[in-house]
C-alpha cells in the first residue's frame, strides 16, 4: 500500500512545477524574514511575489498557442449520455465517475431538457487555491488539471467546486491497458486511488488536433471544442464555427456566472431553457 | 478568587449551598497526587487492556480502509466529507477545554481552579494529538501526508494548510503549557519516588523526572522565571486556541456551498469547541476523582462552576445556531432555502433536533435547577453535550457536502436535476471514532502513571497563606495566581518542605 | 489450398482494375464537358489588404472556359462564391466558412478577412451559380504575419485586490513563525534558568 515518491509530473504540468519552485524560493525568503520576528511586514514583498497560490492562478505572461473552451448547444441535446459513456470508456472510469455528466432539467412549463456538465475550466478556478499541496494547477492553455501523483486526497477542491465537477477515487481505479500517452495530468489514465480526478478536456489529445472523446462521440453535435485564441470551434460532426460570432449570435451564457469563476464552457440555450445562475449561500 | 483569601475552604462556592470540605492537608496533596504513580489499582490493567483492544480495533479498521480505499468508509462523490471531518472538528474541539479553561482561570486568578488544572491540561494534551490524527483517515492518500510538511509543495492560500499550521502550533503550545507548571511537581515527584524502587516504569519515571524537572530549587529567581513563562504562555494560548478553530472552520467556509459559506462559522466553531471542551474537562475530572479518590480536593462546586461555564458557552452556541438558520432561511436564496429545509425539517431533522434537545436545552435546564445542579447533574449534562455536539458536527459537515449543485433553476429543492447525496455509515469510521474515544482515557491512564495527577506546588501555594506571605517580596509574582512553590526561600528549604511528610510517602525514603 | 485461392483472387482483381482504368480513360477523352473545359475556371488569390495590413483580401476570379462554347461567352457575373479557411489545428482540417460574395460582371468576388491566427492559412473558395450547380473551387495559401489578440486572459482582472490576501498570508506566516520561536524560547529559557550554575548562583545569593 505504501506508494513511493510521487513521480515527477509530466510535461503538461510544467507551469505548475515552475510555480512550485518559485513558491519555494518565496517561502524560504518569507520564512527567513519571518524568523527574525520583527521583520513581519518587511517580509511581505518576498512572500507575496512568489507564493505558490499567486503562481498557480496567474496567467503566464507568454501567449499560448491555444486557449481551450467548450460550447454546449443545449438546443440539440437529447440526453443520450453517449458523451458520458465515451468519457468513462476512454479514461477507464467507474460508472459513477461522470466527468461529463448529463443532468435532466425542467423548464417553466414543466418540460424537461438536458444539460451536459463537463469541467468548466474556470479562468479563476476555486479548486486551485484551496489545495494544501498545490496539486491543482492551470496550464497556460487555460486547462485546470490535477497532478494526481501530488494529490493527497483532502477533497477540499470538491468542496470548492461550485459545479460538482470533481470526482474522487474511492476505491481502486479500473485497470487500463497501455495508453497512447504517458500517465500525466493531461491524460490521467489509469486513475490513482485516493486522489481527485475530473474532466481534463482530453488534454493530451488536443495537440494532435483530436477532439475530446465526448465531443467526437456526440451524435447530435451538441458539444463543440473551441479555441479562444484562434476563435474557432468544431463539433463532432465537423461543423466549424467562428467562436465569438457563434456565441454572440446565440446569446451564449455561462453556468453560475455570478460566482466569479469565469467558466470557459459556454451554453447555448434553446427556447424555454434556463440555467441555474443565482448565487448560493451568500 | 479573592487574593486575600485564596484558600479553597473560603472560596465563593459556599454561596451556592454546596458542601464545604476542608482542604486536604499538604501531605494529602502529595500522597494523592503521587498515588497513581506509585500504586497500581486492581482495575488499571483490565481497563488499559480493554481500551487498548478498542484502539487496536480502530487501527485494524484504518488498515482495512487503506487497503480498500475510502469507499469502505461510506464516502462517495455526493458525500465527500462526513464523519472523519466531524471527528476532526469534534476532537480538536474537546481538547480546547483543558488548555483554554485552565489559561482563562489562571489569568483571571480564579483560585478554585488549582486542583483541576493538571487534569484539564493533561486532557487537552492527550486529546489534541488524537484529534489531529483524524487527518490520517480523512486523507485519501495518507501515504503522501509528508507533503504537508514539505515547504516546496505548500500552497499558502489553502485553508487546510493553515489548519495544519494552526493545529500543530497549538499542539506545541499545549505541550509547553502542560510542561511548565509540571516542573516543580517533577522535582517533588522525584523526591517521592524511591530511587531503589524496581521496575521498568519506575526507572522511566526517574529518568523523566530528572530530565524534565531540571534543577528546580524553588529559589526566587527560578520562581519568577517560571511564573513569568507560565503567564506568557497562558496569555498566548487563548488567541491561539481561537485561531485554531477559526481556521478549521475556514476549510468549510471557503466554499460556495449553502451551509458552508457562513461568516458566522469561525465564531461558531470556537464557541462549540469551548462548550464541548469544558464538558470533556468535567467528564475527565469526574472520572479521575472517582478512580483515584480525589474527593478531598475536587468538590461538587468544581463541577457546578465548570457546569456554569459550560452552559454559558452552550447558550451562546444555541444563539449562534438560531441566528445562522434564521438568516439563511430568511434570505431564501434557493441553495440556502433548500439547505435550511433539509436540516430543520427534511432528511437531517433527527440529528439536528437531537442536538437541540440534548446539547441545547437539557444542559441549561440541568444547571438551572438547584435539585439537578450537582456534580452528578454536571456530569450527565457534560456527557450529553459531548455526544450531542459530535452529532451537531455531523449536521454541520454532511448536509452541505451532499447538496446538489446542479439543479433546475425552477426547482428550489433540486428535485429533478439534483438529488441530495447520501452518506452511509459503515463499521470502519465508527470503529475508528470509537477507538479515538477510547484512546483519550487510555492515554490519560498511562500519563498519570508518570506525572502527578494534581498540581502539587500550585495547590500548596494557594492553600498555604503563611508561606505565601513569605514570598510576597518576590517581584513579579501576584498572589493567588500561577505557580508559587510552597517551599519558598532558597534551595536549602526545598528539602524540608518537599520531603515526604507521612509514613505512606516515606515508603521509599530518599 | 489457401495459396491457390489467394492467387486466383489476385488475378481477378488485376483484371477488374485494368478494365476500370481503361473505361475511365475512354470516357475522359470522349467527353470534353466532363473534363471541365466548358465551365468557367475559378482562381483564388490572397493578398495583404491594401488599407489594412492585418487583413487578407481574398480575390476569387471566374475566368472564361478555355474551350469556346457554342453558345458564346458564359456569363461570369452574379455567381455566388463562398470563402472558407481550413482549421488545421483540428485533425481533418475542417472548413470554417468565412462568408460569401457575388461576382461582379468581370467575374471577381472579393472578401476581406482578418486571420485569427498567425501562420499558414489555407483558403478555399467555391463558386455556385444561381441554379445551385457548383462551378468548381480553388485553393490558395497565405502566411499571416500577425493576428489580432482575439482572446485576452482575464484572470488578472478578476482579482484586482488579490495582493491583499497574499499580504495577509505573509503576515500570518510570520506570526506563526514568531509563535513557534517564542514558545521554544520560553522552554529553553526556563531550562537554562533552572540550570545548575544558575541555581547555585541564586541560592548562593539568597544565603
Amino acid at each position: 500500500m505504501i506508494h513511493g515518491e510521487p513521480k515527477r509530473p509530466g510535461s503538461a504540468c510544467q507551469p505548475g512545477q515552475e510555480g512550485a519552485t518559485l513558491g519555494r524560493r518565496g517561502f524560504l525568503r518569507g520564512a527567513a524574514l519571518g524568523g527574525l520576528g520583527l521583520a513581519a511586514l518587511g517580509s511581505l514583498g518576498g512572500v507575496i511575489d512568489a507564493s505558490p497560490s499567486a503562481a498557480a492562478t496567474q496567467q503566464p505572461p507568454a501567449k499560448a498557442a491555444h486557449q481551450w473552451a467548450m460550447v454546449i448547444d443545449l438546443r440539440y441535446c437529447n440526453g443520450c449520455k453517449l458523451c458520458t459513456a465515451a468519457c468513462e470508456a476512454a479514461h477507464y472510469l467507474h460508472e459513477d465517475q461522470t466527468w461529463i455528466d448529463v443532468f435532466t432539467m425542467r423548464n417553466a412549463s414543466g418540460e424537461s431538457y438536458f444539460m451536459p456538465r463537463p469541467c468548466m475550466m474556470c479562468e479563476d478556478p476555486p479548486c486551485v487555491p484551496v489545495c494544501p499541496v498545490s496539486a491543482n494547477f492551470r496550464t497556460d492553455e487555460g486547462l485546470t488539471l490535477v497532478n494526481q501523483s501530488r494529490c493527497i486526497g483532502t477533497r477540499i477542491c470538491m468542496n470548492a467546486c461550485p459545479y460538482q465537477a470533481r470526482y474522487f477515487n474511492w476505491s481502486s481505479p479500473r485497470p487500463a491497458p497501455r495508453q497512447p500517452f504517458p500517465q500525466e495530468p493531461a491524460w490521467p489514465v489509469p486513475q490513482v486511488e485516493g486522489t481527485v480526478g475530473k474532466c481534463v478536456f482530453c488534454a493530451a489529445m488536443l495537440p494532435a488536433g483530436k477532439l475530446p472523446e465526448c465531443i467526437s462521440r456526440c451524435p447530435m453535435g451538441v458539444l463543440y471544442l473551441g479555441d479562444l485564441e484562434t476563435d474557432v470551434a468544431v463539433n463532432g460532426l465537423g461543423n466549424t464555427v467562428k467562436l465569438s460570432q457563434f456565441l454572440a449570435d446565440h446569446d451564449a451564457v455561462k453556468f453560475k456566472e455570478s460566482y466569479g469563476t469565469h467558466p470557459r464552457v459556454f451554453y447555448i440555450l434553446g427556447h424555454g431553457q434556463d440555467l441555474d445562475t443565482d448565487t448560493e449561500g451568500a | 478568587m479573592s487574593k486575600e483569601n485564596p484558600s479553597i475552604a473560603e472560596d465563593h462556592a459556599c454561596d451556592l449551598g454546596e458542601e464545604v470540605t476542608e482542604p486536604g492537608e499538604l501531605a494529602d496533596v502529595r500522597a494523592s497526587a503521587m498515588r497513581p504513580v506509585l500504586e497500581t489499582p486492581r482495575w488499571w490493567w483490565p481497563a488499559v487492556l480493554v481500551l487498548g483492544a478498542i484502539v487496536v480495533l480502530g487501527i485494524v479498521a484504518w488498515v482495512v480502509q487503506v487497503a480498500d480505499g475510502l469507499g469502505v468508509a461510506g464516502y462517495n462523490d455526493r458525500a465527500f466529507w462526513s464523519i472523519y471531518e466531524a471527528d476532526l472538528v469534534a476532537f480538536i474541539g474537546v481538547s480546547y477545554g483543558g488548555a483554554v479553561v485552565s489559561a482563562i482561570l489562571r489569568i483571571t486568578k480564579a483560585a478554585w481552579r488549582a486542583p483541576l488544572t493538571r487534569i484539564a491540561e493533561a486532557t487537552a494534551l492527550v486529546t489534541l494529538p488524537v484529534g489531529m490524527l483524524f487527518i490520517v483517515p480523512h486523507l485519501g492518500s495518507p501515504w503522501k501526508i509528508w507533503e504537508l510538511v514539505w515547504p516546496p509543495y505548500w500552497n499558502l492560500s489553502s485553508p487546510i494548510l493553515w489548519d495544519f499550521f494552526a493545529v500543530s502550533t497549538y499542539l506545541l503550545a499545549t505541550a509547553v503549557f502542560f510542561y511548565l507548571p509540571l516542573i516543580p511537581d517533577l522535582k517533588i515527584a522525584q523526591e517521592w519516588l524511591d530511587p531503589n524502587r524496581p521496575g521498568l516504569r519506575s526507572r522511566a519515571c526517574r529518568r523523566i523526572y530528572k530530565a524534565l524537572g531540571g534543577n528546580w530549587t524553588g529559589s526566587a529567581p527560578q520562581r519568577r522565571l517560571l511564573h513569568g513563562a507560565i503567564g506568557l504562555v497562558a496569555i498566548m494560548i487563548i488567541p491561539m486556541a481561537v485561531s485554531v478553530h477559526s481556521v478549521l472552520s475556514f476549510a468549510f467556509a471557503s466554499s460556495s456551498r449553502a451551509g458552508y459559506l457562513e461568516t458566522i462559522f469561525p465564531v461558531y466553531f470556537v464557541v462549540a469547541a469551548l462548550y464541548t471542551g469544558v464538558a470533556l474537562v468535567v467528564l475527565s475530572i469526574a472520572a479521575c476523582r472517582r478512580l483515584w479518590h480525589l474527593e478531598a480536593f475536587i468538590h461538587s462546586r468544581h463541577f457546578v462552576r465548570l457546569g456554569f461555564v459550560m452552559v454559558a458557552f452552550g447558550a451562546v452556541y444555541l444563539y449562534l445556531t438560531f441566528t445562522e438558520y434564521l438568516i439563511d432561511g430568511y434570505s431564501g436564496t434557493s441553495g440556502n432555502a433548500a439547505w435550511v429545509h433539509q436540516v430543520l425539517l427534511g432528511r437531517y431533522w433527527i440529528p439536528f433536533w437531537f442536538y437541540f434537545v440534548a446539547a441545547g436545552v437539557v444542559p441549561i435546564v440541568i444547571m438551572a435547577f438547584r435539585r439537578t445542579r450537582t456534580a452528578r447533574g454536571a456530569v450527565v449534562a457534560s456527557g450529553l453535550v459531548v455526544f450531542a455536539m459530535w452529532v451537531k458536527r455531523l449536521v454541520i459537515v454532511i448536509p452541505p457536502a451532499t447538496e446538489p449543485l446542479v439543479r433546475s433553476p425552477l426547482s428550489a429543492g433540486g428535485v429533478l436535476a439534483g438529488n441530495w447525496g447520501t452518506y452511509h455509515f459503515t463499521w470502519v469510521p465508527i470503529s475508528i471514532t470509537v477507538a479515538a474515544t477510547a484512546a483519550i482515557p487510555l492515554l490519560l491512564l498511562v500519563l498519570f502513571r508518570f506525572v502527578p495527577i494534581l498540581p502539587i506546588a500550585e495547590m500548596e501555594e494557594l492553600a498555604g497563606p503563611e508561606e505565601r506571605a513569605e514570598s510576597v517580596a518576590v517581584p513579579g509574582l501576584s498572589s493567588g495566581d500561577g505557580f508559587r512553590p510552597a517551599a519558598a526561600l532558597g534551595g536549602r528549604s526545598l528539602a524540608a518542605s518537599t520531603s515526604p511528610p507521612s509514613a505512606m510517602g516515606e515508603e521509599g525514603g530518599r | 489450398m489457401s495459396r491457390v485461392l489467394s492467387s486466383k483472387v489476385a488475378l481477378g482483381g488485376w483484371i477488374i482494375s485494368s478494365l476500370a482504368l481503361a473505361a475511365v480513360v475512354v470516357l475522359a477523352w470522349a467527353s470534353p464537358a466532363w473534363a471541365g473545359t466548358t465551365t468557367p475556371v475559378l482562381r483564388l488569390a490572397a493578398e495583404v489588404a491594401p488599407h489594412d495590413p492585418g487583413a487578407v483580401e481574398l480575390l476569387a476570379t471566374l475566368e472564361q472556359p478555355r474551350e469556346p462554347v457554342s453558345s458564346g461567352r458564359v456569363s461570369l457575373g452574379g455567381v455566388s462564391v463562398s470563402f472558407s479557411v481550413r482549421v488545421e489545428e483540428f485533425s481533418g482540417a475542417p472548413l470554417l466558412a468565412l462568408g460569401t460574395a457575388k461576382t461582379d460582371a468581370a467575374g471577381i468576388a472579393m472578401l476581406t478577412y482578418r486571420p485569427t491566427w498567425t501562420g499558414r492559412q489555407a483558403f478555399v473558395a467555391t463558386a455556385t451559380n444561381e441554379a445551385g450547380t457548383s462551378l468548381g473551387s480553388a485553393t490558395t495559401t497565405f502566411i499571416a504575419k500577425s493576428s489580432p489578440q482575439s482572446f485576452a486572459g482575464t484572470v488578472e482582472a478578476v482579482r484586482p485586490d488579490g495582493a491583499i490576501g497574499q499580504a495577509v498570508a505573509g503576515v500570518l506566516l510570520s506570526i506563526v513563525a514568531l509563535i513557534w520561536i517564542v514558545l521554544l524560547a520560553v522552554v529553553v529559557r526556563v531550562n537554562l534558568g533552572l540550570g545548575p550554575s544558575r541555581a547555585a548562583e541564586s541560592s548562593g545569593l539568597k544565603s
